[in-house]
This record gives C-alpha cells, structure tokens and sequence, in this order.
C-alpha cells in the first residue's frame, strides 16, 4: 500500500518513513502543500497521512482543495491542536480519521489498514483466498494452518494480489506497491519477489499473465 | 478610607447646621433691636403716660408733694407671670426729692441722666430707664425696666429657632443616609455584576444603565477589559502554537522511539536512535528559546545593569562561533561603538538569535559580520536573504517561513528583546545577496569610567 506523509518536521516524516515501512506500506514523503499536490496528481495512493500545520499553508486548506477536486483518497490528519472544536473541523473538512500528536505507530498503522479495508469494502480484517489466507496486522500468511513469514516486499506483493481476488494486476501497478520513489526498482526486481513467494506458497499460487501482469490462483495445499 | 455615605452624611449635616446656627444668630441680633426699639418707646410712652396723668390731675404737686411725701401711683403690672414688676415709676422733685414710686420699686435713684434713655446698673440688676422732666409740675418721672425681662424675650426667641434644630436634625440626617444610599444604589449594582461575573468574562461592560457619573470609570474599566482580553487572546494563541510546536518534535521522537524497538536491522535502528538524540537536542534548543521568549516578554522591570555595546557583542560573538566553526561559516566582528551603553542581557539575546539565524542561513565558506557602529549592531550574512514576501511576519512567533527550518522563534526573541531596551529591529537587503539586520540602540548616558 502506498501512503502519502505530507508533514514538514524532519524527524517526525523520517520516522514516519521508516515506521510505516516496518509496518509493510510504502510511504513516500513531502512536506509542503505545493509538493503533495503535485505527488497526488502523479501517484496511485491508498492513503494520505496529512499535517496540519505545512509551511506553506494548512493541510485542512488542502484537503478542502482535494475534495472539492473530487478525490476519494482517504485522509489522516495529524496535529498537535487535538480539542474535540479541532477534530470536527477536521472531518467535516473531508477526512476520514484523526490523530493528535504524539501519536502511537502502530495504532496509526492500524488505522491505514482500517481505512484499506472500508475502501476495498470489507469488513473483515483478514483477506482469504481457497486455503491462503493473509493478516494484514501481523504481515504473516497462513497456508492452512501452517503460518508462512513474509519478507516487507512479499507481504506488500501478496497483499496486492490479494486484494481483488481473481483480478490480473499489472506489472506497473506491482511495482507501484512495492516501490516508493526513494527505491531503485531494479528491472528484474519484481520477478525476484514473485518467484520467492512462489516458492514459499506452491509453484502455481502465481500465474504469470504474458504481457499484462500477475494473477493469484487459489493456491493448493 | 471613609465611606461616600459617611462623608456625604457629615459634610451635608455640618454645612446645615452651619447654615441653621448663623441664621439663628442673625434672628437673634435683629430680633433683640426690634424688641429694644418696641419696649424703649413703650417705656418713653409710660414715662409720658404718667407725666401727663400727674398734669391732668391738675395738681399743685410741687408744694402738696413736697408736703406729704408721697403719692399714690398706679401699680405697672404690664406683665403676668414672671414678667411682673419688671416696669417700675418713681418721681422726683426738681430738687431731688423723692415724691412717689411704684409698688416694688427700689428707694435709690434709677439713673441721674437729666432727660431721655439711659442705662443704669442698681443692686437689682440692669435697668434701662427714660427720663420725663415736667416742668409744669416741676418733678421728674422716671420710669425703669429690668434688662433680664428683655434677655429673656430674646432667649425665648433664640430656644423657638433652636429646638426645631434638634427635632429635625435626626430626621435630616435619615433623609440623607437614604437618599445617598439611594444615590449609590448604581455603584453598588455596578459592582455587583462585576463581581459576578466569570473569571473568563472580559466582554465589556454595558454602559447603558450606567448613571453619567460613573460612565468615565465604565469606559476605563472596559478599556482595561478589551486590552486584558487582546492579551489573553495573544496568550492563547501563543500556547496553542507553542503546543504544535513542542508536541510535533515529541511526536517525533516517539515514533523514531517505536521504529528503534521494532527495527529488525541494526542499521535503521542506529538512524533511528540518531534522529531521536538530534529530535531532543532540537526540542531542548525549543524550550530555551521558550523561555528566553518569556524572559524577555515577562512585565518584571529590566535588569538595570548597563554596559558597553562592544563588551556584549563581543562576548556573544565568542559564545556562537562554536555555531559558526561546525557550520563552516566565517564569523567576523568588526568596529567600535565607543562608550554606548546597553542592557547586556536583552541585546545578548537579540544579536545571539539574530546570529543565530545568519549563520544557518549562510553557506559554509561564506562569511557573517558584525558591524559595531554608534547607532548599535549590524549583522550581515551572504545567505539567500529573506523572502521580501515572508519580511512582514519573520518577527511573529512561530513563523518559520517556507524553508521550514528552525523554530520561528529566534527573530521574535530577538524583536522582544530590542523593544525592552528601547532599540529597534530592522531588515534590508545586502547586495548583491544576503540580508542585513541592524539592531538600532538607544543612547543611554555614557558609562562612568570603571575607578
């Protein structure tokens, strides 16, 4: 899942970086108004984890712009001014969760997940296909009982295909999943990562669609 | 301090009575001459009454009197009571013998004067007396009233203006006490809905039911309210920013905290724990300026130690180029501002902010200079300058500008800091690039040679 941190402290957006990143997502950074505008316009994002307070102006001014504009894209605000007068401000501006800061990581990584799961609309927090199924709060897959690890990428791929079972997912599409503009994607990269979780699900868990993308197959015991 | 009612009481009764007493001595005197002149001509008229009476008898007085040693007189009774034999008649002869008296009347001579009004003193007492010669008859009337009867008509006039005093006085001062009371009345409902109201209220107050006495202290009072409330408003908006801006960092530091514990790899746990160290380093460096931004804004008067510009600069300039040195930029000071004197601790902290700022700004390899000159500090860097867009706000605390970079506290600081010595913070463009902030200084007398 690709996520987009709009939040101009260093230290806060560098951690958020590599927080998210333990988390299985793929965040990318910016810290101005201007640059998330301009990411969004070029970006398939699942998410945007949204400042408040940007140098260049406020965020709440920004997604007021993105909605009017007609994005679906779901929002976290972040900030520091957490009085219930701020939180309401906040999502009748259009977003769709709220964090005051300091926050905790993992209940931020939960609430991406959450908002996932309303998009892609279900309600259960665990995606199954035939016998595989994935959690997304543990990054770990079950093949039947067994439990399979995951590397960061595999999850994040797996997740992916998992998402819309049945749907070929192009190539592109992948390695804009996996990938943040910070990555090298390296040109065999994505082949590497499918033919390690093929290995690890069963040689026909992946199909490979010539041309177009990748497909998952209800895997066989 | 004596309550308005008490005053108002005293000060209504005093000037009262002060009126009431002089009209009663003024009653008085003109009452006691209007007697005098209405008793002295009844006593003229009974000295003539007799006089004429003692002719009409047609008597042969001056032989038969002198013959039989008296003569029968009419008693004066004029008065009942105690006014009684208060008018007494004695007649003489010419040759200073005396021929009649009225009943009571005492034996001695009442007066020697030849003729007319005199006032006699006698073992009974003052007299006033009037003096009929009748030559017809050839003896002399004389007829006397005791002065204590007149005393005691002028005292019988002075107790009627006295006791309606007494008897009104009480109730005057009722009407006072009540009417000031009634008079105060908005005073005391003004105070009372001031006192009621919540420590948070600072609206004005409605002038409306006000009487027009009181408005001046309404319009005063709510003056302070307004300014009382801009400066809450200001604080306000002051501890929201501060709380953005310290909670930011702290939320910055626990999630570099969660990354560290939760980092499978020891390298993105290391940059993890960097980040962390350089987050509170940072939120330290915050705190400071926090609290030199309220030393400096704080309303305790300043410090009054005084001393020389260049002392101070140069002793900041030493204390910052540890900055300097690690950020690669050449920090020079130059020339003399003589015997100008300052506050050491508020353009410490000016120019150190403002030094501060130049040096961040400047790319390494560049220089920053210190200007001492006798109108104070100018501070020059070869950075980018500042946004002329971004000039009007680089002050307002928490403005950081679009680089994003630092607290925005720094110019505010140092803005506060020149305002409580009196100086002035200015801005302009160097050129061809850079910015130059000039810290304007009072001239204050110059300091007495150290002994």
């Amino acid at each position: 899942m690709r996520i987009l941190i709009v939040e101009d402290d260093e230290t806060l957006a560098d951690g958020l970086l590599a927080g998210l990143q333990l988390h299985g997502f793929t965040p990318e950074l910016t810290g101005t108004c201007d640059d998330a505008q301009q990411a969004l316009g070029t970006g398939d994002f699942a998410a945007v984890v949204l400042d408040l307070m940007l140098p260049d102006g406020s965020g709440l001014d920004l997604l007021r712009r993105w909605r009017e504009a007609g994005s679906h894209i779901p929002v976290i605000l972040l900030t520091a001014l957490d009085s219930v007068a701020d939180k309401i401000a906040g999502l009748d501006r259009g977003a769709d969760d709220y964090l005051g800061k300091p926050f905790d990581l993992d209940e931020l990584a939960a609430r991406l997940r959450a908002i996932a799961r309303r998009q892609e609309g279900r309600a259960t927090p665990v995606l199954r296909l035939g016998a595989l199924t994935l959690d997304p709060a543990q990054q770990t897959a079950f093949l039947e009982e067994r439990m399979i690890s995951l590397s960061r990428r595999e999850y994040a791929l797996l997740l992916a295909l998992m998402e819309r079972p049945g749907a070929i997912v192009s190539r592109d599409t992948l390695e804009d999943r996996l990938y943040g503009w910070q990555d090298g994607v390296e040109s065999n990269a994505l082949e590497v990562h499918v033919h390690k979780l093929r290995a690890k699900l069963g040689a026909g868990a992946i199909r490979t669609v010539r041309g177009v993308g990748y497909q998952l197959a209800e895997a066989a015991p | 301090m004596t309550s308005i009612r008490w005053r108002l009481l005293a000060m209504l009764l005093l000037a009262t009575g002060a009126i009431w007493l002089s009209a009663v001595v003024w009653l008085q005197h003109s009452t006691r001459a209007q007697i005098e002149r209405v008793l002295d001509s009844r006593l003229a008229e009974a000295g003539h009454m007799v006089s004429s009476l003692l002719s009409d008898q047609g008597l042969a007085l001056a032989v038969s009197l002198d013959a039989e040693g008296s003569l029968d007189l009419p008693d004066f009774r004029m008065f009942e009571g105690g006014m009684e034999r208060q008018l007494h008649c004695q007649v003489w002869s010419l040759r200073g013998t005396l021929l009649g008296q009225s009943g009571g009347a005492p034996q001695t001579r009442l007066s020697d004067a030849q003729e007319g009004f005199s006032d006699t003193r006698t073992d009974s007492g003052q007299w006033r007396v009037y003096t009929v010669v009748n030559h017809d008859l050839g003896v002399e009337i004389v007829v006397g009233e005791s002065m204590a009867m007149r005393e005691n008509l002028v005292a019988d006039v002075r107790a009627g203006l006295l006791w309606p005093i007494l008897v009104i006085a009480p109730m005057l001062a009722a009407a006072i006490w009540l009417s000031v009371g009634r008079g105060l009345r908005p005073l005391g409902s003004f105070a009372t809905a001031l006192s009621a109201r919540d420590d948070d209220d600072l609206s004005p107050v409605a002038a409306g039911p006000l009487p027009p006495e009181l408005r001046p202290m309404g319009a005063a009072l709510n003056g302070l309210l307004t300014r009382l409330a801009g400066a809450r408003r200001r604080e306000r908006d002051f501890i929201a920013c501060a709380a953005h801006e310290l909670k930011t960092p702290l939320a910055g530091i626990r999630t570099q905290a969660q990354v560290a514990k939760a980092a499978p790899e020891d390298q993105i746990r290391r940059h993890a724990l960097d980040k962390l160290v350089g987050a509170v380093d940072r939120t330290a460096r915050l705190v400071a300026q926090l609290l030199d931004l309220a030393r400096v804004v704080d309303d305790q008067p300043a410090p009054g130690a005084q001393d020389t510009l260049d002392t101070v600069a140069v002793k900041t300039v030493t204390e910052i180029q540890e900055l300097a040195r690690s950020r690669g930029v050449d920090l020079r000071i130059a020339g003399d501002a003589g015997a100008l004197a300052v506050n050491p601790v508020y353009l410490g902290l000016a120019l150190r902010n403002v030094l501060e700022n130049a040096i961040n700004a400047t790319p390494a390899g560049s220089a920053v200079t210190v200007a001492l000159g006798e109108h104070g500090v100018e501070v020059r860097d070869q950075g980018a300058g500042i946004d002329p867009q971004e000039l009007a706000h680089v002050t307002d605390r928490f403005f950081t500008g679009r680089n994003g970079k630092g607290s925005g506290l720094g110019l505010a600081i140092a803005q506060a800091a020149m305002e409580r010595l009196g100086g002035k913070l200015t801005f302009r463009a160097a050129e061809p690039h850079g910015q130059i902030v000039q810290l304007a200084v009072p001239h204050h007398p110059a300091l007495p040679p150290a002994a």
